[in-house]
C-alpha cells in the first residue's frame, strides 16, 4: 500500500486481447472525493479499464493503484474497499430485494448487518419493496437497488459502469443527485457513461477513444482548452438539405445536425457567419438565424473524436 | 471465510427451493426413476408365453409338457396340432417359445433309446432367449435324469443299486431369489445423484455467468475457493438427501435388502460426490450458456452410465473397453452400493474402490478448481 492523495491512478496502463489493444498505455489520476467521469463511445475501452481497476482483469503492462493498493497484486485488498455497479442487472432476479441486500451484506461482512440494512432501505425509500422479487422491480428501482448493493459496506471508492444506461431522463436526474450526495460525503466516484450530457455532472473527466485518453480536465477546461474551434448554431428550414452545402464553405470545418438545427464548427467564427449569411441571402432564404454559442460537451467530444480520426487516418 | 460460504449457501438454497420446477426436478424425478426401475424395468423372466406341439401324445410326452406348464417360467398358452401353426405364433409374437415333441418320443424313451425334442425360441432378444433356453434345459435335464432313475429301478427290479450320478445344487448368493430389482435399485441411486449433481452444479455456475452476477461476485471479497465451496456444497447436500430418500424407498417400499452399513453408504457417497461435483464444476468452466452446460453433461453422463456396469456387465465387454471403465468413477460407486446393499460387505472389502474414488475426486476437484480460477478473470 502506498499513501497517496489520489484515490485512483493509472500509469501507462495497457490491456491487449491478442493483437487488439483495448486500452493503450493510459495515464490519469482521480482525487479523493471527486466525481470522475470516464467517457467515450461504446467499445472505447471504458469497461476494460474499470475491470482492471476493480481487480477482475489483469493488465498486460503498466500499473495502477486504487485506494493505495496495487491493482496487479493487491486485488483482494482493493475489493474490500470498493463498490462496483456493472452495466448489467447484476443481482439475483429470483430473490427479493431484502434477500439480495442480505446476501451482499453478508459477503462484504458488513458489521451490524440488520441495522445497516434497515437504515439503507429506509434511506433509499425501498422499505415497501423489501419483499418484492427483484425481477418485478421497474428499471429505476433496479438501478437504485444495484447502487445500494454497491455501497452497503461503505466503500471509499465506487465504480459505476454505465449506471444510467436504459433509464428514463427523470430517473437519471435522481440518480445523479444520489451520486453527488455520495461524493459530498467524501466518497470517490468513478463513473463511465456514453451520455455526453451527463458529463456536466462530473468534477473532472477523461475522454477515451480507441483505447487512448484524448482529453482530460474539468468541464470548463474541456470546453475551452480542448475546443480550438468555435461552434455556430444555425437554424434554417429544411436543415438537412443544407448540411453539405454549408460544409463546402471554406471557412466551415464540420457540420452536424443538432436537434432541428445545425451545429457547425469553424476556426474563424466571424468569417464563417459572414459566409453563411451571404449564402442564405443568395439563395433567398428568409427564415434563418446564425449565432455563435458556447460549445456543449457533446460538441467538444464530437470535435475531439473527429480530430483524432483525421490525425490517425481513422 | 465460513461466514461468506454460509451466505452463498443460503442464497443457493433460496434460489433452488423457490422455483417450483426445480423442486419437482429435485424430489419427484428421483422418485419417478426408482418407481420405474422398481416396477417396470424387470428383467426377471417368468410366464413365458409358450406353445406346445405334441406330435407324440404319449404318457411320457404329456408328462414333460406338464413339467413345463407347472414350472413358474413357462405359460403354455397354445396347444398346437398343425404343422406351420407354431411358426405363425412366433412370427406374430403370440408366443416366445415352442416345445415340439416328435412322434416316437415316448417309444424311444421306454425302449432305452435316445429320445429327441425341440425347443424353438424367439432370439430377437438374445439375452432373454439365453435365459429361456437355460430354464428349458434345466427342466429337460431333470426329467431325463428322473426317467433314467426310473428305468434303472425297473431294470434292477427294485433292488439296491449304485451308479454314478452328478447332482448340481446351485445357489445364488446375495440375491437368493435372483430378483433383478435388487440389482437395479442401487444402480438407480448412483445414476440419479450423478446426473443431478452434474447438471445442477454446472447450471448454477453458468447461470451466474450468463446473467452477469458472476462479475458482480468477482468484485466482492469472495475468494474463488469460497465461491467454489459455496456453489458445490448445496448440491452435495441435496445429493445426500436424495440418497437418503431413494434408499428409504428402496428398502421400505421395494424391500431390497440392506445388508451393509448405512454409515459406510453415506461416507462412500460423500467421497463419490467429489468426482461428480468436480466434473460439474469443470463443465461450468467450459460452457458459457446453460444449454451448453446441459449438453456437455450428457456427453459425460451417457458413456459413464453405459460403462458403469449398471445395465451391461463389465466382464462381458471387450478387454480394451474394460480398461476404459477403470477411469469411470461411477463404476466404483456402483460396486460399492451393490456391495453394501446386497452383499453386506464393509470397508475391509470395499476400501480399494473408496480409495480410488477419493484419489479421483481429489484430483478432479483440484484441477477443476484451478481451471475455474483461471477462467474467472
Amino acid at each position: 500500500m502506498v499513501v497517496s492523495d489520489f484515490a485512483v491512478e493509472a500509469k501507462n496502463l495497457e490491456k491487449k486481447f491478442g493483437a487488439f489493444t483495448a486500452v493503450n498505455r493510459i495515464n490519469f489520476q482521480v482525487k479523493k472525493g471527486e466525481i470522475f467521469g470516464f467517457l467515450g463511445p461504446n467499445g472505447a475501452g471504458k469497461s476494460t479499464t474499470i475491470r482492471m481497476l476493480c481487480g477482475i482483469l489483469s493488465p498486460t503492462s503498466g500499473e495502477g493503484h486504487v485506494g493505495g493498493f496495487d491493482i496487479t497484486n493487491e486485488q483482494n485488498r482493493i475489493k474490500e474497499h470498493i463498490g462496483y455497479m456493472s452495466q448489467k442487472f447484476s443481482f439475483y432476479s429470483d430473490l427479493t430485494v431484502e434477500e439480495n441486500i442480505d446476501f451482499y451484506s453478508g459477503v462484504y461482512n458488513v458489521p451490524d448487518r440488520k441495522e445497516r440494512i434497515e437504515y439503507i432501505l429506509e434511506k433509499a425509500r425501498m422499505k415497501d419493496y423489501r419483499n418484492m422479487l427483484t425481477r418485478n422491480l421497474s428499471g429505476g428501482w433496479k438501478q437504485r437497488l444495484a447502487l445500494i448493493c454497491a455501497i452497503l459496506h461503505k466503500p471509499r471508492i465506487i465504480f459505476l459502469d454505465e449506471p444510467t444506461s436504459g433509464v428514463d431522463p427523470i430517473t437519471r436526474n435522481t440518480f445523479w443527485g444520489i451520486i453527488k450526495d455520495l461524493a459530498s460525503r467524501g466518497i470517490t466516484v468513478f463513473v463511465t457513461t456514453h451520455y455526453m450530457d451527463e458529463a456536466e455532472n462530473c468534477d473532472r473527466m477523461a475522454l477515451i477513444y480507441k483505447g487512448n485518453i484524448i482529453a482530460m480536465g474539468t468541464p470548463t477546461e474541456m470546453k475551452t482548452k480542448f475546443m480550438k474551434s468555435d461552434v455556430l448554431d444555425i437554424s434554417v428550414p429544411d436543415s438537412e438539405d443544407w448540411l453539405d452545402k454549408l460544409s463546402a464553405l471554406s471557412s466551415v470545418k464540420e457540420t452536424a445536425l443538432f436537434g432541428t438545427g445545425i451545429h457547425a464548427t469553424t476556426l474563424d467564427s466571424k468569417e464563417a457567419i459572414h459566409a453563411i449569411e451571404k449564402l442564405f441571402k443568395e439563395k433567398d432564404v428568409k427564415d434563418y438565424s446564425v449565432k455563435k454559442i458556447d460549445p456543449s460537451l457533446e460538441d467538444v467530444f464530437v470535435a475531439l473524436i473527429e480530430d483524432y480520426d483525421r490525425e490517425h487516418g481513422g | 471465510m465460513f461466514e461468506r460460504i454460509k451466505f452463498i449457501l443460503i442464497k443457493e438454497f433460496l434460489q433452488i427451493l423457490r422455483d417450483p420446477k426445480m423442486r419437482a426436478i429435485l424430489f419427484l424425478s428421483p422418485l419417478l426413476q426408482i418407481v420405474i426401475y422398481g416396477y417396470a424395468a424387470n428383467t426377471d423372466i417368468q410366464n413365458i408365453p409358450t406353445a406346445a406341439f405334441d406330435l407324440d401324445n404319449t404318457k411320457e410326452s404329456r408328462e414333460l409338457i406338464r413339467r413345463f406348464k407347472y414350472s413358474k417360467y413357462f405359460n403354455i398358452k397354445y396347444y398346437v396340432y398343425d404343422e406351420g401353426r407354431e411358426d405363425e405364433l412366433i412370427d406374430k409374437t403370440k408366443v416366445n417359445t415352442v416345445i415340439r415333441i416328435n412322434r416316437g418320443f415316448g417309444r424311444e424313451l421306454v425302449g432305452n433309446k435316445s429320445a429327441n425334442l425341440q425347443i424353438v425360441v424367439d432370439g430377437t432378444d438374445s439375452n432373454t432367449a439365453n435365459i429361456i433356453l437355460g430354464y428349458a434345459d434345466a427342466i429337460v435335464q431333470r426329467y431325463a435324469s428322473e426317467a433314467f432313475d426310473e428305468r434303472m429301478q425297473i431294470y434292477f427290479k427294485g433292488g439296491e443299486v449304485a451308479y454314478p450320478k452328478v447332482d448340481l445344487r446351485d445357489r445364488s448368493w446375495f440375491n437368493v431369489n435372483l430378483i433383478s430389482r435388487n440389482y437395479y435399485i442401487p444402480g438407480v441411486i448412483a445414476l440419479t445423484i450423478t446426473i443431478m449433481s452434474l447438471v445442477l452444479t454446472s447450471m448454477a455456475i453458468v447461470r451466474e455467468k450468463e446473467v452477469g452476477t458472476m462479475e458482480q461476485l468477482m468484485v466482492t471479497p469472495i475468494s474463488p475457493l469460497e465461491l467454489i465451496l459455496g456453489k458445490l456444497a448445496p448440491f452435495g447436500i441435496i445429493a445426500i438427501f436424495q440418497v437418503t430418500l431413494l434408499t428409504a424407498v428402496g428398502v421400505f417400499w421395494f424391500k431390497i435388502p440392506m445388508n451393509g452399513s448405512v454409515s459406510l453408504l453415506f461416507i462412500a457417497t460423500c467421497v463419490y460426490l467429489l468426482t461428480s461435483l468436480g466434473v460439474g464444476l469443470f463443465i461450468s468452466t467450459i460452457s458459457s450458456t446453460q444449454q451448453e452446460a446441459v449438453l456437455s453433461t450428457f456427453l459425460f453422463f451417457f458413456p459413464a452410465s453405459l460403462l458403469s456396469g449398471f445395465m451391461f456387465p463389465i466382464m462381458n465387454m471387450p478387454k480394451v473397453i474394460q480398461y476404459v471403465t477403470y477411469l469411470n468413477p461411477l463404476r466404483y460407486y456402483i460396486v460399492i452400493l451393490r456391495g453394501i446393499f446386497l452383499k453386506g460387505v464393509g470397508i475391509k472389502i470395499l476400501w480399494p474402490q473408496i480409495l480410488i474414488l477419493l484419489i479421483m475426486g481429489t484430483a478432479i476437484i483440484t484441477l477443476s478448481s484451478l481451471w475455474f480460477k483461471k477462467r474467472l478473470v
